[in-house]
């Protein structure tokens, strides 16, 4: 386990190291949530917003935002052409695992900065916290799980456009009403009964899908 | 993949003939809402049935094509994901009708009509992922990967939170229990009426995508 794990901690210094060398990617992506919350908020920031409304809003704007960050790690390494490197370095599975935990941190990032941008600007209903945090962090587990496979597909396609948005939003429309199902529920006084059938789905949608892009992965890397 | 024999195109050609005419003639329940609308299960809900099984059918080439790299079976996944959608469509088509006279208009936003939208949507990215592609092995293991990533996504969208959400469609929370109004009380009639119009829209489907292969097999030898 700890051999397996090894190559997995290294690769992910490495995405790490490269993101603070240049840290255009992750200025640029804060501007793009902070640009983005303010667009909202000029467009209907001056009505108070009905709870799923607010929510709605809030879980759009991440995937958008995850739709600009979450691409780059692999787009990246085949622009560079570094991807041959990797081959030499690890096994898939390895180099997916560190693609995937670099991806957790930053959607973790993006959504943190969203949400505290979101109530600084916004009229904000009274949640339960720990519930709504408890339900960002599987939220974007689920985006990171979600995307890490089809930004590696995407990597790979010859012509990328708006390629991983097409790939990524159709399957995350049942992630996207399960969120809000959960965030609305956290409103509500008898919280617990509400939450558990949003939070079963969740799971078994983070399971399924990293266990589907671990396996995929094999194919899509060779 | 051979041709399907003539005896298969006639079987399915008289058998769809008699579930129209016995669908249209056969007595229905008077259910309030519903009316003799509700002789339209036997072909809307047979016809999703048709797209999840063809839909199976090009998830299961997509696997085979990443154990044996045959491009063959690429091709197939592809055929079978075409017609796929075009069940999908005829399923929204005939579904909107439908809710234009029960629920008042043809697009509710209910659960089930958005999430089988969604399904639509993946497989026209699962399209425009294979145009995006030029060399023939590499699209063939991307779009089986990504079709295969879909396909187990699909529960959710067709089975899971169509239960979940509040919704119109039977089977949503909030009616009271996943019965359907068309099955209330035993009526053996429509049940047997049901399954056969359901076997009889997958072998339209497989027929369907038998053709759709071959043309994308002689069109790929002619390039």
């Amino acid at each position: 386990m700890k051999l397996f794990l090894t190559p997995v901690w290294i690769l992910l210094k490495k995405e790490f190291r490269i993101e603070f060398r240049s840290r255009v990617a992750i200025n640029g992506l804060l501007l793009f949530v902070l640009v983005s919350v303010a667009l909202v908020n000029f467009s209907v920031g001056y009505m108070k917003l009905q709870v799923p409304v607010f929510f709605g809003l809030i879980w759009l704007c991440l995937f958008f935002s995850s739709m600009y960050g979450l691409s780059r790690t692999f787009v990246a390494e085949s622009d560079q052409g570094t991807s041959d490197f990797l081959r030499q370095l690890a096994r898939p599975s390895q180099i997916f695992l560190s693609k995937l935990l670099f991806n957790l941190v930053l959607s973790l990032l993006i959504g943190f900065v969203l949400f505290l941008s979101f109530f600084f600007f916004f009229e904000a209903p009274d949640i339960h916290w720990g519930f709504f945090i408890a339900g960002l962090f599987l939220g974007t587990l689920a985006i990171a799980s979600t995307t890490t496979l089809l930004a590696s597909i995407v990597a790979q396609a010859d012509s990328k456009g708006a390629l991983f948005p097409v790939l990524s939003f159709p399957l995350m429309i049942p992630l996207i009403m399960t969120l809000v199902t959960w965030t609305k529920n956290c409103v509500s006084d008898d919280t617990i009964p509400a939450l558990w059938e949003p939070f079963s789905v969740l799971i078994a949608f983070i399971g399924v899908t990293t266990t589907a892009s671990i396996l995929l992965f094999d194919f899509i890397w060779d | 993949m051979k041709p399907v024999s003539s005896r298969y195109t006639l079987f399915v050609g008289i058998w769809l003939s008699m579930i129209v005419v016995f669908g249209m003639l056969l007595p229905i329940p008077n259910i309030p809402i519903l009316k003799e609308t509700a002789r339209n299960i036997y072909f809307h809900v047979p016809q999703s049935f048709a797209m999840i099984f063809i839909l199976t059918i090009s998830f299961w080439n997509s696997f085979q094509y990443l154990r044996k790299k045959d491009l063959s079976y690429d091709r197939k996944a592809e055929s079978a994901a075409s017609v796929g959608m075009l069940f999908g469509f005829t399923t929204i088509v005939t579904g909107a009708v439908w809710a234009d006279f029960t629920w008042g208009v043809f697009w509710n936003w209910d659960p089930k009509q958005t999430l089988f939208l969604g399904l639509l949507f993946i497989y026209g990215a699962y399209f425009i992922l294979r145009m995006s592609v030029d060399d023939e092995t590499k699209k063939a293991s991307l779009s089986a990967a990504y079709n295969l990533f879909s396909f187990v996504l699909m529960p959710f969208l067709v089975f899971v939170l169509p239960r979940m959400l509040p919704g119109l469609h039977p089977g949503s929370p909030e009616e009271g229990g996943a019965n359907n109004p068309v099955f209330t009380g035993i009526n053996l009639m429509i049940r047997i009426m049901l399954y056969s119009s359901v076997i009889g829209f997958c072998m339209l489907s497989y027929w369907l995508y038998n053709i759709r292969y071959r043309i994308t097999t002689l069109k790929s030898k002619m390039d």
